[in-house]
């Protein structure tokens, strides 16, 4: 017979899950995961989604906090036993203009600073400046403000407003709270392209430039502009690699097992019950790291004690206004790029920008989603991962992304939308638009391209609601202090016993790792545990 | 990684998974490397139609669970491994709306009356015979099972033996499966059911010489569980068995080359050229000629041995193409009006009319092409648990026997995973009239050259090579192969080509593991276990 | 006065730290414990090249209990900040030379920790650094900042 008495557990084994669940374990708590999906990871999920033997990362492609996050280390999720092995591309990004030219990033920045200034050495130097600032302060900034349960923002800007850091930097400074990135790189930049190269650096990872109060959190994302890796053998191996860990731990992960109740005595969750009627109890916590509206809507009970207040914040809680529309392509060949004759380090590039030209196309984009039009034009994000990664491929061939901004909700109609033959008509769409770009590839070097949609974000991982990869809109409403909201800010809820620890927390989505991070130091305060990962 | 092992394992199969799990426990330092991103080869499960609907494209019957050593020796159901056992384990409808044979669980004894009685509609003699047959078979299956789980004696793999327990002329052991159910029963209908059961499980029914073979489908059959959350599930948990003892997996990790020092299998090198070295043993759970003549090298081989690996053979009896509907409603049969269990049985038979159209078929298939009749029998998981698709749909998985991988080009297979579910679907619609395109949410279809490419079951073939009379028992795959070890010392093999075949049963990984055990000196802890294998 | 670095310029800066009460309003109550890492740049003639200064400072409720110097790397329990850095910066900070939160953000001081309290109690840095460069406290026996060659 199964057990059925832990200390802790927690429902859903993402990557946040997953992580808490290992500190805990390694803590010497009796914890046990349970997951709805047949497979562990969420997010970190890799299938052979357009033919046998080509493999795809259908949600999470680019981990870029190897090396910041502390979760890394703490677990040891890279290299030794069962640590998985990344891939640092020498040329990290890049971008191709309609003109022919190119920039490339590279993580040697002196070559980043020379492609730069083929366009405006001003801005080259410019972003040298800026580049060497964060660099100073990223690792204390990022672990005050990612790696740590947040503060009140205004704190924050007091604080740099005594420390007179506005005399100190060149870039940093409270004002950045009141601006957006695109007005932060107006202001800093001439070059049309070396911003579009820069705003397009943030979109990808999820920040729409447009967005006021954004700029305040764009120096430290340039300070890992160089940290795009790829998780050899495919992102979903790093959730592999978690479960090893928590099962050398001793910790159980249960599949294929939605929970439909949280359990509450006399206000404190002791437990839950899966959809099949069996109940598991926890001691001392039980941990969601799914969406709100599944926590508190669907699983708490009724009569679960919720604030009115913090009712009305689950209820009103803000979703990003745009999800991700992907071709998925299984390729005869590695594409090249006809701008390779003005920067041939183009075609080693990993994270590929076709088509924003300028800001004003983010904007176009932006605005186009939030009227819930799909862009006419769709601009690009493309991605061939085995030119990393010779074992997402057969021997020869190659795999391949094409990513857009699109809206969830398509002209007010809803999702539905994209279960329709328009998902193939915007599929071509996205490959013609490649093609324009490449110099030895057409679509008959397409095997097979499959798109995966904003529904089918949703669908498959359903608390990625409105297939909302950053389980939450990114904006100064809904970050630090204020998510998901400010009464649960500091991963616990109304109801005694239970915490939040997914990405509807502070920081956000992605593979931060920060709302498990957070919710342990949260947890480990209130239980008095031994800190053993806090050696600094 | 590291560079020493006492046991390395070449392939995460359910087989190396097994192997591995007791090696470790038996207290070998033990590591799988795994060509794919993930363990578990052909106990799968994938999203393949859309997003929420589950398809075990291979292994869906989980039969030997009530025997399967490493689910109880390994505590899997702690491991989160569960299983659903069907009230109503097998049924065939008809498209004219006759009443369905409907077959029940044999693990309460008053289902075998509803048995009898579905059978007895069209023939009180074969009901008679199956149920007698079937009866009897439960007081012996744990004898069958001792056969199973050991390495093999015979030619039959032990099967042989029980005709005459069972009634059944000797004489019948050297015939065709075919002919065992002709003598057996005489109802078309139950014919049509018979013969199509029997193909699920490998043996080509019209070759002589594997009448004995019926033997495991009498054993099985209605034995039939289905794992929650997808078979892949098992794969999961007998991984999770090797990590609790300890044992190390590492993936993306193909094995171009099994190293010899002095002859003697001495470890393994990668792809990347990466070396391991093995200090007692290499057992390989990779296809056979890969494993003996490119890892270990033509070179390093008796002549006889080389020849031998080059005559084993691969397909055609057991090569299946498998179809994944995510669905709208399930399936409502014709047939259904007789017997409402019709549209709740675990594993239907769909599209066959009568034992003639099944030979058809077969025969299509045998002769290297696509079968001209669109039957299939099918799977809807949904139906009992919810895991296996969005609440409300239903996710269909059915098998197709089907030509090798090599019969058709890779341009006429692309044609066949265009066109065959939608030949399917509409034979599917006459059976069951809800079954229309519309209720189609996806559909996919997946190849024997897919399975050869992506698990490297080569030609599709699921046994790893055809069950025929002297690839079966001790014959498997050759006499000087038939005890797990190879002639190249500390090399053993345990693929599905070795006895007892494939399956969700680790069969040969515990055998395999019988016999590392016995030359390496282990404790051979099953000697005194109570159920006696 | 005390030359720098002895130990009585250790209890002179406890003593004086302890006379502050802006300092003792400001520090949250509680155990605080704070490692600093001087390493020796070639430039400060207080700690050879390749060389390591470390001193520990335990704070209860605002005042502070022990600021001692150690032989090796501090690994005490429940630390809540590690600063390191460059001998030369640190004496200039001491000199009242140079400003330690441009240094903490052009990464010449390395600051680990939860900076959360710091931030809320943004005052505190600065009395702290007032404290810390108090510079007439002190004598360097062995010259002081501005040194020759200047680090950063």
């Amino acid at each position: 017979m199964e057990n059925t008495k832990y200390d802790a557990i927690i429902i859903g084994a993402g990557h946040n899950g997953m992580a808490l669940a290992t500190y805990l374990g390694k803590s010497g708590w009796k914890v046990l995961v349970l997951e709805r999906r047949l497979e562990e990871g969420g997010g970190l999920c890799t299938e052979q989604y357009t033919r046998v033997e080509f493999n795809h990362n259908l949600h999470s492609n680019y981990h870029t906090f190897v090396g910041l996050c502390p979760v890394y280390d703490d677990l040891e999720l890279v290299g030794g036993r069962d640590g998985v092995s990344y891939a640092h591309p020498p040329v990290q990004m890049g971008s191709i203009f309609e003109d022919g030219t190119a920039m490339t990033i590279h993580t040697d920045m002196k070559k980043t600073h020379a492609s730069m200034s083929r366009f405006s050495k001003k801005d080259a130097d410019t972003f040298q400046r800026l580049y060497k600032e964060v660099k100073g302060f990223q690792d204390l900034m990022i672990g005050t403000l990612m790696y740590a349960p947040p503060i009140d923002v205004n704190d924050i800007t007091k604080a740099l407003s005594i420390w007179k850091v506005e005399d100190k930097t060149e870039f940093f400074r409270a004002r950045l709270r009141s601006i957006s990135i695109n007005d932060f790189l107006d202001k800093h930049f001439e070059h049309d392209k070396i911003k579009a190269m820069l705003a397009f650096h943030a979109s990808i990872c999820g920040y729409f430039t447009d967005v006021v109060g954004l700029a305040i959190s764009f120096p430290f994302m340039l300070g890992k502009i160089d940290n795009w890796r790829l998780c050899l053998g495919g992102a979903h191996r790093l959730a592999h690699t978690l479960w090893r860990k928590m099962r050398r731990y001793d910790i159980t992960l249960r599949m294929a097992s939605p929970v439909q109740k949280i359990l509450v005595e006399n206000g404190k969750a002791v437990g839950v019950q899966t959809y099949d009627d069996q109940e598991f109890y926890a001691d001392k916590l039980v941990a969601s790291s799914i969406d709100l509206g599944q926590t508190f809507n669907d699983m708490l009970p009724e009569d679960a004690a919720i604030p009115k207040e913090i009712q009305l914040e689950i209820d009103n809680y803000q979703y990003q206004d745009g999800s991700f529309f992907s071709v998925h392509m299984a390729m005869d060949k590695i594409p090249t790029y006809k701008a390779a004759e003005f920067d041939p380090d183009i075609n080693n590039a990993w994270v590929l920008n076709l088509g924003f030209e300028r800001l004003e196309d983010f904007n176009q984009d932006w605005e186009d989603i939030r009227n819930k039009k799909v862009p006419a034009n769709p601009k690009l994000n493309v991605a061939v991962n085995s030119m990393f990664d010779s074992t997402d491929a057969p021997d020869g061939k190659a795999t391949g992304l094409i990513r857009v901004w699109v809206p969830y909700d398509v002209d007010g109609k809803g999702p539905g939308t994209w279960n329709t033959s328009f998902k193939d008509v915007y599929t071509n769409r996205c490959i013609l638009k490649m093609e324009k770009y490449c110099d030895n590839f057409t679509r008959d070097d397409i095997i097979q391209a499959k798109p995966y949609t904003p529904l089918d974000i949703s669908e498959k991982l359903v608390n990625m609601v409105n297939g909302d990869w950053m389980m939450g809109k990114i904006s100064e409403e809904n970050l630090m202090g204020n998510r998901p909201s400010p009464l649960m800010s500091q991963y616990k809820t109304p109801i005694d016993g239970l915490y939040l620890c997914g990405s509807t927390t502070h920081p956000h989505g992605f593979i931060t790792f920060g709302p498990a991070y957070n919710a342990l130091k949260a947890i480990a305060e209130d239980f008095g545990m031994d800190r053993w990962w806090e050696e600094i | 990684m590291k560079k020493e092992y006492d046991a390395i394992i070449i392939g995460g199969g359910s087989m190396g998974l097994t192997l591995g799990a007791y090696l470790q426990r038996a207290g070998m330092e033990t590591a799988i490397f795994e060509r794919r991103w993930e363990e578990g080869s052909a106990i799968c499960t994938s999203e393949c139609t859309a997003p929420g609907f589950l398809h075990n494209l291979h292994a869906n019957f989980c039969e030997f669970m009530d025997w399967h050593p490493p689910y109880h020796d390994f505590k899997l159901e702690e491991l989160g491994v569960r299983m659903i056992y069907p009230e109503a384990q097998a049924a065939i409808g008809f498209s004219d709306g006759r009443p369905p044979i409907v077959l029940y669980s044999v693990e309460k004894p008053e289902n075998f009356k509803k048995t009898h009685e579905s059978i007895a509609q069209y023939s009180k003699h074969d009901a008679d015979t199956y149920v007698g047959l079937r009866k009897q078979i439960l007081e012996l299956q744990d004898v069958i099972a001792v056969n199973y789980y050991n390495p093999p004696q015979d030619t039959t793999g032990g099967r042989g033996d029980f005709f005459p327990m069972l009634g059944i002329p000797s004489d019948l052991i050297t015939a065709s499966c075919k002919a065992v159910i002709d003598y057996l029963y005489e109802s078309s209908e139950f014919k049509t059911m018979m013969y199509r059961i029997l193909q699920e499980f490998g043996p080509a029914l019209e070759m002589e010489g594997l009448g004995a073979m019926i033997m495991g489908n009498f054993w099985i059959s209605l034995n039939w569980r289905m794992m929650v959350g997808g078979t892949h599930t098992l794969a999961h948990g007998l991984e999770m068995a090797g990590v609790r003892e300890g044992m190390d997996f590492y993936e993306n990790c193909e094995v171009v080359k099994v190293l010899l020092d002095n002859g003697r299998a001495s470890g393994i090198q990668l792809k990347d050229g990466t070396q391991i070295k093995a200090r007692k043993l290499v057992a390989s759970n990779a296809d056979i000629k890969a494993t003996m003549l490119d890892m270990v090298g033509e070179e390093n081989l008796s002549e006889t041995w080389v020849r031998r690996v080059k005559n084993y053979r691969i397909g055609y009896s057991n090569v299946l193409a498998s179809t994944a509907l995510a669905l709208h409603e399930a399936p409502d049969y014709k047939s259904a009006k007789y017997n409402p269990d019709m549209n709740k049985a675990f594993y239907t038979i769909v599209g066959f009319d009568t034992p003639e159209e099944i030979l058809q078929y077969i025969r299509d298939g045998v002769s290297g092409r696509m079968p001209g009749i669109a039957g299939a029998g099918t799977w809807v998981n949904s139906l009992w648990d919810p895991n296996y698709a969005p609440k409300g749909k239903h996710s269909l998985t059915g098998w197709f026997f089907a030509p090798k991988a090599s019969d058709l080009t890779i341009e006429e297979w692309d044609e066949v995973k265009a066109t065959y579910n939608d030949k399917f679907i509409q034979r599917f619609e006459k059976w069951a009239p809800n079954m229309t395109r519309d209720n189609v949410i996806a559909d996919y279809f997946y190849t024997p050259l897919d399975q050869e490419l992506e698990m490297r079951l080569m030609e599709g073939d699921f046994q790893n090579g055809s069950y025929m009379p002297n690839q079966t028992g001790h014959n498997r795959p050759f006499p000087e192969a038939s005890q797990y070890r190879t002639e190249i010392e500390g090399l053993y093999l345990c693929g599905p080509y070795m006895h007892p075949g494939g399956g969700v049963s680790s069969g040969v990984g515990y055998n395999c593991f019988k016999v590392v055990a016995h030359d390496f000196g282990l404790e051979k802890f099953w000697e005194n276990h109570p159920r006696g294998f | 006065m005390p030359d720098i670095f002895t130990p009585e310029w250790y209890d002179a800066m406890l003593e004086l730290a302890n006379s502050r009460d802006d300092l003792s309003d400001k520090v949250p109550q509680g155990e605080w414990r704070v490692a600093i890492e001087i390493e020796g740049d070639g430039i400060s003639p207080y700690t050879p090249e390749g060389e390591f200064k470390y001193f520990y400072v335990y704070m209860v409720d605002g005042k502070i209990k022990e600021l001692n110097p150690c032989e090796e790397k501090i690994t005490v329990k429940g630390l809540n900040y590690r600063i390191s850095g460059p001998a030369s910066v640190f004496e200039s900070m001491a000199a009242g030379l140079m400003d330690p939160i441009e240094k903490g953000l052009d990464g010449t001081l390395t600051i680990r920790g939860d900076m959360r309290v710091m931030m809320q109690n943004a005052d505190l840095a600065n009395i702290i650094f007032d404290v810390f460069k108090s510079s007439d406290l002190t004598d360097w026996p062995k010259g002081m900042p501005p040194y020759d060659k200047q680090s950063c």
